[in-house]
């Protein structure tokens, strides 16, 4: 699988991420040498190794349908960037 | 300058004692992170104000007495800036969290402060936690109080640094593939990464949610079980926090380790990335175990190798999804001037976020994209449990109580020295990322010094839950040699 900088511009769009043209030929280099890192795991044998996706077996475990935060907006609203009559601001979405 | 910070459980004496007052105390912690903030840049925010009138609380309910003192009551601790602490600035280094002040607060920092310990401030870290040398800090590197040109390592690197000069009794840090440990081994310091699921992640930045873990950071191994029997518990807020009962580390400290069995893996000792002294301070520490009555034993852990890339799979992938939420809407960074909402999400991102947390979200949006899922996140996940079938059929089949490796492979580096190429800052991790994907608890402590005079770590593996096992290793190992009370130069 070739890395190219189309592949990054790609990659850098699905995660909202602006990346220059000036910046793209380095994280191309190495995300591309990291990658190649990785080829190493195609040569083991993982057929029927079921996934781990955890360090611990455990089931999630259930807790009562509680309200425990009572009203926080202004707690809450303090850290936003944009904020007009109790809301979060943002940019027109709809055109 | 003297070198007279306490230790936590000599602090502890001292205070209960009334040898020392929390507000005595406390005092000499901030004028040390005054004198030697400026060159170490270890902590990111001091919270001068808090931390003093936290200490007068501690001094007011020790002199009422009673019973029911809280143990750690009037001890400065230094927490990485990684935890939520309510009303205290947390920025995990990112640009992202410059202005974030949290609305709630880390169950670990309200287990300290309810075992009344003091918060000085908050340490400095690489952003996000990634990186293994401090560098991507948005507030610039640490340095390492051993030989300010080099690293203290990362990411808890200024929880590490502020411990070695002196800075704080002893601080907490978080290890997602050897956070804690490794600079705990550049530094000549104890860190402590337990059992996944041991310490409740609740009020951590996540990075990677199925390897991050919190854990003491201290100059001896005792401080490291006083601090881990506060931190250690089950959380409701945190679905993944382990049920079991917290066993008692201190009282299990002083026992004998006469025929135990320490495992020594060949691919670790043998691996050409080791430095011939690390080799040579292991030895040492090997013989040191054999007088102590333990018995060394020869192992095999076959998936070593490829701990590396099954690593920088699986947490680039978890941080991708767990960092979406820094959109520049609720919280953080956002932004100038927008010209619609997809333009705020890639401008907000492109300024809040540095190179390296960026290198990751797009490596990690990449392993998960439609049509390469499986050739590399879904197949990482199958050789992660076979790395972790390693460990648990060497400690089963050799009856093992713990494994011991070198922590890093080799000392400090200089900072500057790999920060240009990741793929050699991802081989520092090379002995400590493994501990993350099997989930198991282990600790690094010093053993030895290099050529150059700098700080070696050896890092000493448990089974899972058996945190008691390590620290014991570790202990009787201290009592027997010295590395842990040497001070590093601009601490002395």
């Amino acid at each position: 699988m070739s890395i190219t900088e189309d592949t990054i511009r790609h990659v850098a769009t699905l995660a909202r991420l602006e990346i220059s043209s000036a910046e793209l030929p380095a994280y191309t280099g190495q995300i591309a040498r990291i990658l190649g890192l990785m080829e190493q795991l195609r040569a083991i044998p993982t057929d029927g190794v079921e996934p781990m996706s955890h360090a611990v077996e455990m089931t999630i475990p259930e807790r009562l349908d509680q309200v425990v935060n009572t009203d926080q907006r202004a707690l809450l609203l303090a850290n936003a960037p944009d904020v007009e009559a109790g809301c979060f601001r943002v940019p027109k979405i709809i055109e | 300058m003297d070198a007279s910070i306490p230790t936590l459980v000599q602090a502890v004496e001292a205070l209960q004692q009334r040898q020392i007052s929390s507000e005595e105390l406390t005092g000499a912690c901030l004028q040390r992170i005054a004198d030697l903030n400026p060159t170490v840049n270890a902590f990111i925010t001091v919270d001068a104000e808090g931390a003093m009138q936290a200490a007068r609380q501690a001094d007011q309910v020790r002199a009422a007495g009673g019973g029911g003192i809280p143990p750690l009551t009037g001890v400065p601790l230094a927490i990485k800036d990684l935890f939520c602490t309510a009303g205290l600035r947390t920025t995990c280094a990112s640009r992202m969290l410059e202005q974030f002040v949290p609305p709630y607060e880390s169950t670990v920092t309200a287990r300290l402060r309810e075992a009344g310990a003091v918060i000085l401030g908050k340490t400095n870290m690489d952003e996000f936690a990634m990186g293994s040398s401090n560098e991507t800090s948005c507030f610039g590197p640490v340095r390492n109080p051993w030989d300010l040109a080099r690293t203290p390592g990362g990411s808890s690197g200024g929880s590490a640094a502020a411990v070695a000069a002196r800075m704080c009794v002893a601080a907490i840090g978080t290890d997602t593939g050897g956070s804690i440990r490794q600079p705990a081994a550049l530094t000549g310091t104890v860190g402590l990464k337990p059992t996944y699921g041991r310490v409740s992640r609740f009020g951590m930045i996540a990075f990677a949610s199925s390897l991050d873990q919190a854990g003491p950071m201290t100059r001896d191994i005792r401080d490291a079980a006083w601090l881990l029997q506060v931190m250690a518990g089950h959380d409701p807020k945190d679905s993944t926090a382990i049920n079991q009962p917290v066993p008692d580390y201190v009282g299990a400290l002083d026992r004998s380790i006469q025929g135990w069995r320490i495992g020594l893996p060949a691919e670790y000792v043998q691996s050409n990335g080791l430095h011939p002294d690390v080799r040579a301070a292991l030895e040492a520490a090997m013989a040191v175990y054999r007088e102590l009555g333990a018995e060394i034993v020869p192992i095999s852990l076959p998936y070593t190798q490829h701990a590396i890339p099954t690593y920088y799979i699986i947490a680039p992938a978890e941080a991708s999804s767990n960092l979406a939420r820094y959109d520049g809407i609720r919280f953080g960074h956002r932004c100038a001037h927008p010209k619609d909402l997809k333009d705020l999400y890639a401008r907000t991102r492109a300024e809040g976020f540095g190179a390296e947390v960026k290198r990751r979200i797009m490596l990690g949006t990449y392993v998960l994209s439609s049509g390469y899922y499986d050739a590399y996140y879904r197949k990482a996940q199958r050789v992660r449990r076979l790395i972790a079938e390693d460990f648990a059929r060497a400690f089963q089949e050799e009856r093992l109580s713990v494994i011991l490796t070198p922590t890093a492979p080799e000392s400090a580096f200089l900072l500057g020295a790999k920060n240009q190429d990741p793929v050699s800052m991802y081989l520092s991790d090379i002995f400590t990322i493994n501990v993350n994907l099997a989930g198991l608890p282990a600790l690094s402590l010093p053993c030895g010094r290099d050529a150059h005079g700098l700080p070696i770590g050896m890092q000493l593996i448990g089974r899972p839950l058996d945190e008691s096992a390590i620290l014991t290793a570790g202990h009787v190992y201290q009592q027997a040699t010295d590395w842990h009370l040497a001070v590093p130069g601009c601490a002395s």
